[in-house]
């Protein structure tokens, strides 16, 4: 089982930061090399920008969008559902953070046509500076339920003509549903004796 | 980097099939969607590329539809014609190289074409493929005068690479006088050299000649995607190495190329870490 909840877990350790109740950080979630985004100066990027909580400050690993475009599209996939209850963000300085963040939920593919048109399962209004990461965006808890994939847009910047951002933590709980194929499997036409294990205490029923 | 490939079962002896001119050498396998866009302006009735700029066109099509197949089975190709009574989608996205053969001849030529709408269409026709794990490519052919400006073009570029579309454009006929337009809109477009432009110098020129040796079959690093099936009719006579025809038994053909490109990453693995070795012996 993975290491989870408070109290000591398989491995003999104690699992504190990560773990404050309802709310842990879903990083181990996040399908990390199945990341991607759309519209930003160097690919692969976005990748570097999921992290540990107390590595948020860090000043390498942040994706900037193109030259005179503050759009960005970030794609999120998990490795199972999770419920994501609120948002981090660390942006760019000196406006180059981003100020409409809209999130859409479950969709297969989008670009920047479709996220502009459609409406967004949620919207934050980012503050312009928030230098320690500390404010949490929380979310609709209840839309947010089951995600295997999160796109999250950037509409716009405070001014600035290239949107970078330095972090992006989601909090939330995972559930460990996966979907795996069956992987022992004894496949048959009709039952024989040999791979029928309650042969004994079925005659014994019937008997 | 042209490398005869020798996969595990190059040391068994078995005989790399030298007989065709343009033998297979490696597969690019990158997972595609490409939408070909072809010119169907009265321009094409011209005869500076035998037989007519058209014939030449549409045996480009058929090279690269082979091309793009042959290198993944699951890339699909589409096409569309720019000219004529409008923007007419002839095939959409397939895997069946077939059907872009047998309806490509029924093009007909006339009108002018409108550049910008036939590549909006593509990528609208691209944006709603099936698999969506395929990369997004278009590939235009541009025969006749451009009739949109250049600030246009270079506007339909980059938001083209904002929605990670790569482009292909291949300037023939009119060369001189779309240069700079083409060659600014592929600037446009491109993100990490995904886009290329190749220009057809005038000429008596095969087209699909050209094309063989540009960057839009080779790749970036020279490697040749699967020249050999798409030359002679839409693949029939294609062999690839090992004497296995690719369209008698494809996945056959498949499996021995996974086979070989396996092995070479292995000894690749192998090769780098004897290397890291030894530097860290002697150092």
């Amino acid at each position: 089982m993975a290491h989870s909840g408070p109290f000591r877990c398989e491995c003999g350790q104690l699992h504190g930061l990560e773990f404050q109740g309802p709310s842990n950080d879903l990083l181990p979630y996040i399908d990390t090399p199945g990341v991607s985004a759309l519209n930003e100066s160097v690919g692969g990027a976005c990748r570097r920008v999921f992290k540990p909580y107390d590595q948020r400050l860090e000043h390498e690993g942040f994706v900037d969008s193109e030259d005179d475009d503050p759009q960005l599209l970030l794609h999120i996939p998990f490795t199972c559902p999770v419920n994501i209850r609120s948002l981090h963000l660390v942006g760019g300085e000196e406006g180059a953070t981003p100020r409409e963040l809209r999130a859409f939920v479950n969709h297969e593919t989008l670009d920047f046509s479709d996220a502009e048109l459609m409406p967004p399962v949620q919207q934050w209004d980012i503050a312009p500076t928030d230098p320690t990461g500390t404010l949490e965006y929380p979310t609709q808890f209840t839309r947010f339920k089951n995600v295997t994939r999160l796109y999250l847009f950037v509409a716009n910047n405070h001014g600035a003509e290239q949107t970078r951002i330095r972090y992006i933590g989601l909090k939330g709980t995972g559930t460990d549903h996966k979907r795996e194929a069956v992987k022992n499997a004894v496949y048959e036409l009709k039952p024989t004796p040999e791979t029928n294990a309650l042969k004994d205490q079925t005659s014994a029923r019937i008997g | 980097r042209r490398q005869a490939v020798k996969g595990r079962l190059g040391d068994t002896g078995a005989q790399c099939c030298t007989a065709q001119p343009h033998a297979v050498l490696l597969y690019s396998m990158v997972l595609e969607a490409s939408f070909l866009v072809i010119d169907n302006s009265n321009y094409m009735r011209n005869g500076d590329f035998a037989p007519s700029r058209m014939e030449a066109q549409l045996d480009a099509v058929n090279l690269l539809s082979g091309a793009k197949t042959q290198s993944n089975p699951e890339n699909t190709v589409g096409l569309l014609s720019t000219a004529g009574k409008g923007i007419e989608v002839q095939v959409a996205l397939t895997t069946d190289v077939g059907k872009i053969l047998s309806l490509s001849h029924g093009i007909k030529i006339g009108g002018e074409a409108s550049l910008t709408a036939g590549i909006q269409v593509a990528q609208l026709s691209l944006k709603h493929r099936q698999n969506k794990n395929q990369r997004q490519r278009i590939i235009v052919f541009v025969g006749s005068p451009v009739k949109e400006d250049e600030p246009t073009l270079v506007k339909l570029g980059k938001k083209l690479k904002k929605n990670s579309v790569a482009m292909d454009i291949i300037n023939f006929g009119e060369e001189a006088e779309n240069a700079a337009k083409l060659e600014a809109l592929k600037n446009a477009v491109n993100s990490d050299d995904n886009s290329h432009l190749v220009t057809v110098p005038p000429g008596p020129h095969v087209l699909s000649d050209i094309l063989l040796s540009s960057s839009i079959i080779q790749g970036e690093d020279g490697a040749a995607a699967a020249a050999a099936a798409a030359t002679g009719g839409g693949g029939g006579e294609g062999l690839a190495e090992f004497g296995v025809d690719p369209n008698m038994d494809p996945e056959f053909a498949y499996a021995l190329r996974i086979s070989m490109e396996e092995e070479r990453a292995r000894q690749e693995a192998e090769a780098a870490k004897s290397a890291t070795g030894e530097a860290g012996a002697d150092g």
